[in-house]
């Protein structure tokens, strides 16, 4: 029982079997219980930019090498682009066998796209370049005060890098920033014991809304896309870390509190700060998760990018659209581009969606509408994925850069209980994040 | 060979070259170019209103106080009036002598002023109590989000102030300002690497699209403009830098980089962050460069000035409207305070002319069309007199506080290129500027 009390996933999950049975049983009530999810939700997103920040140019700053982070970059860039094509093929091979669509005969003019404007205007297709553009902030205070998440880290990078460059001169701001980020994580710490009513609020909205059955009418678009996210984390990402020496199951199981708060929020974001506290302990370099999963946010979407080909096939198929081959690769080659935007904007993948459809051009938009009832019970499996992915890319890059604790990753993944007692009670005060006094950055 | 590789200002020369052949020989091409300099000026623009911030509260809270802020603010306002109204004389005095327009005979009713709606709405003119109004941020967070540079003066102004008047209690507050300091100018020195490329791109996207063949057009206003430019240059600025005790050959070649990244991109505002540290190194009280610079970009800018008058002239006599001495004296007034609300922006110069043409009410707006063209051309000049006549005002204004280094000036002066390298490998760390350790721990 006091294990109980303690263990977070496991009020979690009790809070989702809560929520749900909540929102079956007495659906009104259910409903009402959203600011809860919502509330939480924001929490922690109120964090993120600034935790970002300070990770990331505390994580540089420390590399003190240009070049390295050039390389780091590098690596988690081609290891982000590898993975993602690769779960954007398999989003579309999936939805060309299933058809989870097809026999729909859904008429675009008789679909209400009234109810999708919102979204679609904010998912204006992007050019390149405009995408590019976007990227560097029009002030530095603004990017924060929006929350951008693309800009911050851009930002942060510049920031990082000069410090590093400064030396010595930039040691009292660099020790400013640390302490900066120790109250950050600090916070999330305290946040985080509030994460079951979060989840159990969520889910208790989900299911009064949209209820048990509404799951049937699109039930097997669901299942394929939580069939494909399974696969893709078992045999893809399972490969991708034997590759590195760890095992995927072992690895699921250290990382089970972050995937139930995402279950329970469908937020991938929540688990951010967890995420990287956790994949540190495991033995990966800290630069190297500072870099790597903040950036991954942005560009390693895995679970929404089998989910945006599913879901671009599911409207067509739905629609009687004849895609051919040719508009195959073009979807491809647009959602390549699209999909890395998605975390930076709120609202994530839904939008993207909306940005592709408009971008690719024959597919009606209007056929969105479709989805607007389950893309809530996809985006769990989108986050978790993602997550998972996110995770895997950091030990992977870590083992790449040969920085990756091979002994301490397959002692912690053995013993997983002992570990995750440590990390919460503490509040995550790395022992080795802090800098020495005397030392400043090591030799300068 | 190493030297080129070096010096940034010859990179910026050749990139823009590069820039215009590509506009000259593959227009298609090159106006696909243009986010190159579009993403350069982004850059820049997101550090500057926090660069501002550090330099005037250090400025300030170093040397200044609240007395001298006010004479400091009160010496720039009375030079800026000058360079502005000697500018719009120049001119109106070139556009009527030398009559750009005339014989044009173009009709206002038959002119397609569809283009020209967007900057004849923005041209809305301001109130003083509005303006004054809008000088305080509605939130601080919220005047840095909105990157209002105006509003960011203002805050950084009291903050400053109010450091000073703290003395030994606001040491730590004042270390950390000059380490943000130390940290931006060293990103700001990263982001120059890439002026060449802003350089090329920008220059590229104006030469092709507005090409060669407009600016043969209307080359005669663009001539007499850009004679008007030189003459304000060499005359009047070159006199108040006499009076200041420098040469202005000197002074332009110190400045050459800034100059040519202003040509590039034809938008002042990308040199900002990089004139108020070159000023500084060249001896100009701190204080002095925090205010003079930032405020001059919005109120000192004799380029646009000269370019307001002139057109008018241009608009007048192409569409035959005949304009009595009395009103030009009402055209005068109208512009010494629209001129202050042109802003720094490629473009603005044009919002302010619709402003004006609209406020004078006699000179049809729909002459505005017939420039639209050639705005870019002249937009450069504008944007490099508007940097030269800021960098002299801020030396001006140093030099009658008295508290211009002339010695370290001279000397400066004297070998540039020594002072360019030092200014960025050293991240500029001032040393005049370090706060010794054991005052702060």
């Amino acid at each position: 029982m006091k294990r109980l009390a303690h263990s977070l996933y496991a009020q979690v999950l009790i809070a989702v079997v809560a929520g749900a049975l909540l929102g079956h049983f007495n659906p009104p009530l259910g409903e009402a219980m959203r600011p809860l999810g919502e509330g939480f939700i924001k929490l922690v997103k109120m964090l993120i930019a600034p935790i970002v920040f300070t990770t990331v140019v505390t994580g540089i700053a420390k590399m003190g090498d240009l070049k390295k982070v050039g390389r780091v970059g590098a690596k988690a860039l081609i290891y982000f682009e590898v993975l993602t094509t690769l779960a954007l093929f398999i989003g579309l091979a999936v939805g060309k066998l299933v058809e989870p669509g097809a026999g729909m005969n859904a008429d675009p003019a008789t679909l209400d796209s009234k109810v999708i404007a919102g979204y679609a205007s904010a998912g204006h297709s992007m050019s390149t370049a405009d995408f590019l553009l976007n990227i560097i902030p029009k002030d530095v205070v603004d990017a924060f005060a929006r929350g951008d998440i693309l800009q911050v880290l851009f930002f942060s990078v510049l920031c990082g890098v000069a410090l590093a460059a400064l030396k010595a001169d930039g040691t009292r701001m660099l020790h400013l920033i640390d302490e900066f980020s120790h109250v950050l994580f600090r916070i999330i710490g305290i946040i985080m014991r509030v994460a079951p009513v979060g989840a159990f609020g969520a889910m208790a909205f989900t299911v009064g809304k949209f209820g048990i059955a509404s799951l049937a009418k699109l039930g097997l678009l669901i299942g394929a896309f939580y069939a494909t996210s399974l696969l893709f984390v078992v045999v893809v990402l399972g490969l991708v870390l034997r590759r590195a020496g760890l095992s995927i199951f072992k690895f699921l199981r250290y990382i089970r509190q972050e995937i139930l708060i995402v279950l329970g929020t469908s937020s991938s974001e929540s688990a951010l700060p967890l995420l990287m506290a956790k994949l540190e302990k495991l033995g990966c370099s800290k630069p190297v998760v500072g870099l790597v999963v903040p950036m991954g946010y942005s560009f390693n979407l895995d679970g929404t990018s089998i989910y945006l080909t599913l879901a671009t096939l599911f409207i067509a198929q739905a629609t009687n659209t004849q895609v051919s081959f040719g508009q195959e690769m073009e979807i491809l080659a647009v959602l390549l581009l699209t999909s890395k935007g998605a975390a930076a904007v709120t609202g994530g993948g839904f939008i993207t969606l909306a940005a592709t459809l408009s971008a690719v051009g024959n597919i009606p938009v209007a056929g969105l509408a479709l989805l607007i009832g389950v893309d809530r019970f996809m985006s769990e499996a989108r986050a978790i994925t993602n997550l998972i992915g996110n995770g895997v890319a950091a030990v992977v890059v870590s083992r790449w850069e040969g920085e990756l604790d091979h002994r301490r990753a397959l002692a912690v993944l053995d013993d997983v209980d002992a570990a995750e007692e440590e990390t919460y009670q503490a509040g995550h005060v790395d022992p080795d994040a802090a800098v020495p006094d005397e030392a400043g950055r090591g030799p300068a | 060979m190493t030297r080129l590789a070096r010096s940034l200002w010859a990179q910026v020369l050749l990139a823009a070259a590069l820039g215009a052949l590509v506009g000259l020989a593959w227009p298609e091409g090159a106006v696909r170019l243009q986010p190159l300099g579009d993403g350069f000026i982004r850059l820049v623009r997101m550090l500057i209103a926090p660069i501002v911030f550090v330099t005037v509260v250090a400025g300030i809270a170093r040397v200044g106080g609240l007395k001298k802020t006010g004479r400091v603010a009160w010496k720039a306002i009375l030079a800026f009036e000058a360079f502005t109204t000697l500018a719009l004389l120049l001119g109106l005095a070139a556009g009527l002598l030398l009559e750009p327009g005339a014989g044009m005979g173009v009709d206002p009713a038959k002119v397609d002023t569809k283009a020209i709606a967007g900057f004849t709405t923005a041209g809305k003119a301001l109130g003083w109590a509005d303006f004054l109004l809008g000088l305080i941020p509605k939130d601080v967070v919220d005047a840095f989000a909105k990157d209002d540079v105006l509003q960011v003066v203002f805050f950084s102004v009291l903050f400053g102030v109010a450091l000073a008047a703290l003395q030994a209690k606001g040491t730590r507050v004042l270390a950390f300002v000059e380490d943000l300091s130390a940290l931006l100018f060293r990103i700001l020195a990263m982001v120059m690497r890439l002026a060449p490329v802003g350089a090329f791109g920008a220059m590229a996207f104006s030469v092709g699209k507005f090409g060669p063949g407009t600016l043969l057009g209307l080359g005669k206003l663009i001539a007499i403009f850009y004679a008007v430019c030189a003459l304000f240059v060499l005359v009047v600025l070159g006199l108040a830098l006499r009076w200041s005790g420098l040469g202005l050959g000197r002074f332009l070649r110190y400045l050459r980089q800034e100059i040519l990244i202003v040509l590039g991109t034809s938008s002042s505002e990308p040199a900002l962050p990089l004139l108020m540290d070159k000023l500084a190194h060249l001896g100009c009280s701190r204080p002095v460069v925090g205010l003079v610079a930032p405020l001059g970009y919005a109120f000192n800018l004799a380029g646009s000035a000269a370019y307001l008058t002139l057109a008018t002239a241009f608009i007048a006599q192409a569409t035959g409207t005949v304009i009595g001495p009395w009103k030009w004296l009402e055209i005068l007034a109208v512009l010494l305070v629209t001129s202050k609300t042109a802003t720094a922006v490629t473009g603005g110069g044009f919002v302010a002319l619709s402003a004006t043409l609209t406020a004078v009410g006699d000179v049809p707006v729909a002459g505005l069309a017939l420039l639209l063209g050639v705005d870019r051309a002249m937009s450069e000049a504008r944007a490099v007199t508007n940097l030269i006549g800021n960098g002299v005002a801020a030396v001006a204004v140093s030099r009658w506080e008295g508290e211009l280094d002339l010695v370290r000036a001279r000397a400066v002066l004297a070998d540039p290129a020594a002072v360019e390298a030092v200014t960025y490998q050293a991240g500029h760390v001032d040393p005049r500027s370090a706060v010794p350790d054991d005052l702060i721990r």
